[in-house]
């Protein structure tokens, strides 16, 4: 499905009953089964956009459209969360299946699609720990597992590998692409790093600060399968300085904002 | 480091050094002593002790005996008190005093603590009157329960019940209340809807704290039915023990103490084990 993002606006009611504009008139279109990764400075609104991709609020103003068929059993939307939300009392299996089981899928398909994505991930081996006895990435591989078994039409990650360190988050990247290979979801991925924005998109929606709209989109070159050797390509190179160039005013003027306390 | 370890470098006799160097006793483990009185049996090692100088002191006449007769004739008084057929009705008479009274306060507790966490009405509209009346000593309302229900055992269960009922609603309420907020958002997002999130998401989640709740109403309930027992019955444990202490048979009243303390433990360790059973989950997070 394509999803049509017009016009949309959205802020918070501060405590002096002003109002904070996070998203401010923002619009983009992405195609089925395009990879977008959607960078900006901190506190831009990435997040608020993601919330709102993910049917959790509603905009103040414009609209989003799903257009096209439904080709996916699931929902809408699927959300790999930053810091995981995995269900602390349930097996890592049980939280895979959490999709399938709101929507009523009997429990020996659940199993099923639960192992199968599991396996997936490198997983299955902890299907029944609970999440508690993990490593954080082996929390987020569950988490990808989870969003993926649930079978969205879209995959919204909410910068799915901030939270883990450096060495994992690579393997993690390395493994998004080749799951991703296989399934082709449209994704939209929120990062801070450039570098993993370029090693992963089609395409790259660049955010200003808020309230924030489009500043740029740039298509990514690379063919696909891509490895992690596009780092050694010297458009890699040329592409992460114009991008850290279109980041850094905005990261400064965020930092400011943030110290004069309009947050 | 290379493979051999380098000779210390040369120093001057004068250069002053802080060195940080083994510590044998830091190192040392655990003796057998400690090890025996924090296992499981060994810390009644303590008890027996107490016990023990009891005894002696009381036979040595260090101890006044009117007051701590003798361990030895207090479990006598407790083994005449059930050979005589007088203790265990009581006893059976107490505990379903507990049991009714607990279920009295509970089960309504729990309902509207979850209510109140759940709706903001429900909480702007229960709240103030749970403020009002918690810190009243639910004891001091004895003699009001006794003037609506009568004499017997109905002042006490309701007694029981009532003191019960506030731990059990304030945490369903807080355990409702603290439940993981990306938890629901990430149900939401999946499609859950107001009844999949209540019950998937939110009772779980809120289950040990209800529960913790629940542990506390039991023994709140013990409590409230020997109060009541004590000053409102002519019957069960709680009227034996005054009633001994009344006619000074203190032996006696010794032997339904410990009666009384053995339903406390009893049920204290019961909840605990049902708590490490069911909620060994809580203690790492998602």
């Amino acid at each position: 499905m394509r999803i049509e993002i017009d016009n949309v606006a959205k802020g918070y009611p501060r405590a002096d009953g002003s109002r904070l504009s996070v998203v401010g008139s923002l619009s983009t279109t992405i195609e089925a089964q395009e990879f977008i990764c959607v960078i900006g400075p901190s506190g831009c609104g990435k997040s608020t956009l993601l919330g709102l991709l993910g049917g959790l609020r509603r905009p103040d103003d414009g609209e989003i459209r799903f257009v096209g068929e439904r080709t996916a059993a699931g929902p809408l939307t699927s959300i790999v969360w930053q810091d995981y939300a995995l269900i602390p009392w349930r097996s890592i299996a049980d939280n895979v299946a959490f999709g399938l089981e709101l929507r009523g899928v009997p429990a020996a398909r659940r199993r099923e699609v639960a192992r199968e994505h599991l396996t997936m991930m490198g997983i299955e081996a902890f299907a029944d720990n609970k999440p508690h006895e993990l490593s954080g990435g082996m929390r987020q591989r569950a988490g990808i597992a989870r969003a993926l078994a649930s079978d969205p039409e879209v995959l919204l990650m909410d910068e799915p590998f901030a939270a883990v360190d450096a060495q994992t988050r690579t393997l993690l990247q390395d493994e998004l692409l080749q799951v991703w290979s296989r399934h082709r979801k449209t994704v939209l991925f929120i990062t801070h790093s450039i570098e993993e924005a370029l090693l992963l998109a089609d395409r790259i929606i660049v955010l200003g600060p808020r309230p924030t709209r489009v500043v740029e989109e740039i298509r990514v070159p690379f063919p696909r399968p891509r490895t992690r050797d596009v780092e050694l390509d010297p458009r890699f190179t040329e592409l992460k300085r114009h991008l850290w160039a279109q980041l850094r005013d905005a990261t400064l003027a965020a930092e400011w904002a943030e110290a004069k306390g309009d947050r | 480091m290379s493979e051999q370890s380098a000779p210390t470098r040369e120093r001057a006799t004068d250069e002053p050094v802080v060195r940080y160097a083994v510590d044998p006793r830091a190192e040392r483990p655990p003796g057998r002593g400690f090890k025996l009185l924090s296992s499981g049996l060994g810390s009644m090692v303590p008890v027996v002790v107490v016990l023990a100088l009891w005894q002696v002191g009381s036979m040595a006449g260090l101890i006044d005996k009117t007051f701590f007769p003798a361990p030895s004739e207090c479990v006598q008084a407790l083994v005449d008190l059930f050979s005589s057929g007088e203790l265990l009705p009581n006893i059976g008479i107490t505990a379903q005093r507990i049991l009714l009274g607990f279920l009295l306060g509970v089960i309504p507790a729990t309902l509207l603590g979850i209510a109140m966490g759940r709706s903001r009405w429900v909480r702007v509209l229960i709240d103030p009157l749970i403020a009002i009346t918690y810190p009243i000593p639910v004891v001091a309302i004895l003699p009001l329960l006794l003037v609506i229900f009568g004499t017997g055992g109905r002042p006490i269960v309701v007694l029981a019940g009532i003191i019960s009922f506030f731990p059990a609603v304030v945490n369903a309420m807080s355990g409702v209340l603290q439940v993981d907020e990306r938890l629901i958002l990430m149900a939401r997002n999946l499609g859950a809807g107001r009844q999949q999130i209540l019950w998937k998401i939110v009772l779980p989640g809120a289950l040990p704290s209800i529960f913790a709740g629940i542990r506390l109403a039991a023994g709140l309930a013990l409590l409230g039915t020997i109060a009541g027992e004590f000053l409102a019955a002519s019957d069960g444990v709680g009227s034996m023990t005054w009633r001994y202490w009344q006619i000074y048979q203190i032996d006696n009243m010794y032997a339904t103490l410990a009666v009384i303390a053995a339903m406390g433990f009893f049920l204290t360790t019961v909840t605990l084990r049902v708590q490490r059973r069911f909620f060994s989950w809580t203690e790492g997070q998602s």
